[in-house]
């Protein structure tokens, strides 16, 4: 039978503030999962900590919610020990671009073939309304009662410039429109980023659901050629140059390389969790004698 | 026989390379050997020993003396002229000018025309290191032959023109001395059964090879790198993925991750890293995701003496991360238990789905050791993980967490149908669901912590070693067995009646166990490569015991089994009286950091 979108439901109630962003992006990973047909117990959504680390509860998967800043390096060793499992990861932009940046600048070197989706919305959440790495110049928070005097994190321009091969951005106001970015990142070989803008409707009074509209737009519209990596990077800083007038959505870049995960012949063919575990050691003695 | 090597140089010379390769020849022999080397953090400059023990009844303890100094450079000299036994031979470069130095008129000096010797040989400077192989042969009478097959084997891959070349100055080295001097011994082997020569770090990732590793994470640090070295040498011809990661956050997170995904996976680092590692040794312990971590101990706190040892980081081990969760903290004695103990700790995390910490420290894995070989009976328990799983209705999960008699509960791996649930870092109900429940948090920590009436079956009693009824006990852990057992070889020769009990599982500690042992020990002397007695402080406190005395050493140097050998006879010899702390500082006071200090 086929999978649904429904069968990625879990009876627990999804307990984020009404009208977050997070509701849109969950409804368009399932629906992006279901409709790539899918099977529940191969795929595995690693989340950090945050208000979108509830995502591993609120689907029906296999997760893993693990420490804040720390969804990648799980991530990637889920799929290094088993390359048939479909592998999401997510966190905000407080757990990756914030607390767990290194990470996210050495997977992008490495190209496994796994998918990360970041919860954007320029401002930490669940520790109640502080400045994020993504949070706007000028922009008045707990811990910026002057304004934000530090100037964003671009995460589009160092995920291009960074090696990552599939670089998008959606909006959480936009489900069928990120449902498809999706898709395409889970289907693209190597690693994906997907930031999405999600509005905080409870602590991000700046970045609100109107003010997203009234700037975005998508790339493809404009025949943005994704392969193009001069018009990516140019596109990856249009919001920044237009002092935020434009905020392209879309599928900004791609590139096809090897993974990381292809260039590993002991894995090759067999996924590492599938090997048995009786090993001969008797040549390797012979070394030290 | 017990026969000592110094070789001294400066950092980058290769002492590591020659030591190994002269220790080697002994193994062939059927001798057993010790490799200890020493070092600064320095890549260049700065002053490295490679000291190499050979004997025909056992040795695995460093020592103040030696018989044979191969110096390579003017340093070398001047660091171990003192250490050179009369009847001892100094073996140098003819270019070094020895004449400022006060040497022993017993003992043998031999200056090596090293240049000339290589070059009527045609071989080249980088084949130095065989030529002065071959003079310390020399000195002892020992077969240059069991060399040359040692070059055969090493070289063979790289062509015959090498082979020749490098025994070509094997020869050379070996016949100037024979033509200069008269051997100070004549060593033979003394069997035709080869040993092997491992380090402690491979002894650790062979275990865990042995033991069904298939995924090793890690950020470089002295002394855990060679593990990483080791694995990622052997990482295809065993099927293994090994990571370098961008730090130990990471790695312990890889680690954690591949678990996880089913495969047994661990990381290895020394205190600093471990630091990095601690949160998520929390994350392993609530998720129940077994995971295991080689904890190789260097000099502390912070950079401390980077490439020295010290035992002083197991209450760490103990206590690393936020709240109460069980782990078991082992630490191997030897390069037997080395192997062993790392197969086993796999099977510890795997069983209990708990962190296990492999705790090591620089001396146990850098230093060399002979053994006949390994008991590979290791028996490979993946616990209760569950491959197949009836369907579960829509929308529901897997009772990962279940509450069982145990603690342990079947864990499925993801891709397993019928097993969906999810790992979490957050206090959870049965299904992993976070739950903020007080009586389903009471009994998740219940849970958790029941498991260790179980582990605690698992975990042998102390080992003792020597007379059973001895006159004092010597009680030691990890790293510290190896001088505390040639501590006893010395008492035993003495007709002194000493043993020891030897510490391998360190945490938990099962009381009855304990005391089964040393409630029948008469004096007890304690040893501990720390300055606090950490080990003893958690007997106290876990099992309610604590030794007469409490010997400790902490100055970057392991126990010599002299310094062991002498203190406990002094306290012999006071009937058992006297302060309870002692501490031991090195005879030889000389640092190889700065040689400039000395004017070098």
């Amino acid at each position: 039978m086929a999978v649904t979108i429904k069968d990625f439901d879990v009876k627990e109630k999804m307990q984020w503030c009404p009208g977050c962003g997070n509701f849109g992006l969950i409804t368009a990973l399932k629906g992006a999962l279901a409709d790539l047909g899918k099977d529940q117990s191969e795929v595995v959504v690693v989340t950090g900590i945050g208000c979108s680390g509830k995502t591993s509860h609120y689907i029906n998967t296999y997760g893993f919610e693990s420490l804040h800043g720390r969804t990648l390096p799980v991530a990637s060793a889920v799929k290094l020990a088993n390359t048939d499992l479909t592998v999401i990861a997510e966190g905000g932009d407080g757990d990756g671009y914030g607390i767990g940046i290194q990470h996210f600048i050495h997977i992008m070197r490495r190209n496994y073939d796994l998918t990360y989706l970041v919860h954007n919305n320029e401002i930490y959440g669940l520790t109640t309304g502080q400045a994020s790495p993504t949070s706007l110049l000028g922009m008045k928070t707990k811990t910026t009662p002057w304004g934000v005097i530090e100037t964003p994190f671009n995460p589009i321009l160092s995920a291009i410039n960074g090696g990552a091969t599939y670089v998008a951005r959606g909006f959480a106001g936009e489900p069928a429109h990120l449902k498809e970015l999706i898709k395409g990142a889970i289907e693209h070989k190597g690693f994906s980023l997907v930031d999405i803008f999600q509005p905080c409707v409870t602590f991000n009074k700046l970045n609100t659901y109107e003010w997203f509209r009234e700037r975005v737009y998508k790339l493809e519209d404009m025949g943005h050629k994704p392969t193009d990596k001069k018009a990516a990077l140019e596109k990856a800083e249009e919001d920044t140059k237009t002092d935020y007038k434009k905020c392209p959505i879309g599928l900004f870049y791609k590139e096809e390389k090897p993974t990381y995960e292809d260039l590993l012949p002991q894995i090759k063919g067999k996924p590492l969790v599938k090997h048995g575990l009786k090993i001969d050691l008797s040549k390797a003695y012979e070394e030290f004698m | 026989m017990k026969l000592t090597f110094r070789i001294g140089a400066q950092a980058g010379a290769g002492v590591m390379v020659t030591g190994r390769v002269l220790g080697r020849c002994f193994t062939r022999g059927g001798y057993s050997v010790l490799g200890y080397p020493e070092y600064p953090s320095l890549v260049r400059g700065g002053h490295n020993v490679f000291q190499i023990r050979v004997s025909d009844n056992g040795v695995s303890s460093p020592i103040t003396k030696c018989d044979v100094l191969l110096a390579l450079n003017k340093d070398a000299v001047f660091y171990h002229k003192d250490a050179v036994v009369d009847g001892g031979i100094i073996i140098y470069d003819e270019k070094i000018d020895i004449s400022e130095f006060k040497l022993g008129k017993k003992i043998e000096k031999v200056a090596l025309p090293l240049e000339k010797l290589l070059k009527d040989a045609g071989a080249t400077q980088r084949m130095a290191n065989a030529v002065q192989i071959g003079a310390a042969l020399a000195a002892i009478d020992y077969p240059i032959e069991i060399f040359e097959g040692v070059l055969k084997d090493e070289f063979g891959r790289k062509g015959e023109e090498i082979v020749k070349k490098n025994i070509a100055a094997a020869r050379a080295g070996y016949d100037f001395v024979k033509s200069k001097t008269k051997p100070i011994k004549s060593v033979k082997p003394v069997s035709k059964k080869r040993k092997m020569l491992v380090g402690g770090n491979e002894a650790l990732a062979l275990g865990a090879i042995k033991g069904g590793l298939k995924f090793y994470a890690a950020y470089p640090m002295t002394p855990a790198s060679s593990i990483l070295h080791y694995l990622f040498a052997k990482e295809r011809e065993f099927n293994i993925v090994v990571k370098q990661t961008e730090d130990e956050i990471a790695a312990m997170h890889y680690a954690i991750g591949a678990n996880y995904t089913g495969v047994r996976a661990a990381t290895g680092t020394s205190g600093g890293g471990f630091a990095l590692m601690t949160e998520a040794m929390g994350l392993a312990g609530l998720s129940e995701t077994p995971v295991t971590v080689f904890l190789v101990q260097r000099v502390g706190p912070s950079t401390g003496i980077p490439t020295w040892t010290e035992q002083g980081d197991i209450r760490f081990a103990l206590h690393a991360s936020q709240g109460d969760f069980l782990r078991c903290v082992i630490a191997p004695g030897d390069i037997n238990e080395c192997f062993s103990l790392s197969a086993e700790a796999l099977n510890i995390a795997d069983k209990y789905q708990i962190p296990s910490i492999v705790v090591s420290d620089k001396f146990l894995s850098e230093s060399l050791f002979s053994t006949e070989g390994f008991d590979e009976n290791i028996k490979i328990d993946r616990g209760k993980i569950v491959t197949k799983l009836p369907k579960l209705p829509p929308n529901t999960r897997f009772e990962r967490y279940k509450l069982t008699k145990d603690g342990v509960s079947p864990r499925p791996l993801p891709g397993t149908p019928g097993g969906l649930y999810v790992a979490t870092s957050y206090e959870h109900d049965e299904t992993g669901f976070s739950t903020e429940s007080f009586s389903m948090r009471k009994a998740q920590v219940d849970k958790r912590a029941s498991k260790q009436e179980y582990l605690l079956k698992d975990i042998p009693a102390p080992k003792v070693y020597g007379d059973k009824n001895a006159e004092f006990t010597i009680v030691a852990w990890g790293s510290m067995k190896l001088p505390a057992l040639e501590a006893l070889h010395r008492f035993k020769q003495d007709k002194i009646s000493a043993n020891l009990v030897h510490f391998t599982y360190l945490y938990p500690l099962d009381e009855k166990k304990v005391k089964s042992v040393l409630g029948k020990a008469k004096h007890t002397i304690m040893i501990e490569n720390n300055s606090t007695g950490q080990f003893a402080g958690m007997l106290k406190q876990y099992v309610n015991w604590e030794p007469d005395f409490l010997m400790l050493k902490y100055t970057g140097r392991p126990f010599y089994a002299e310094e062991i050998f002498e203190e406990v006879s002094k306290l012999k010899k006071a009937g058992f009286k006297g302060k309870k702390e002692i501490r031991v500082l090195d005879k030889e006071d000389l640092e190889y950091y700065n040689p400039q200090r000395y004017g070098l």
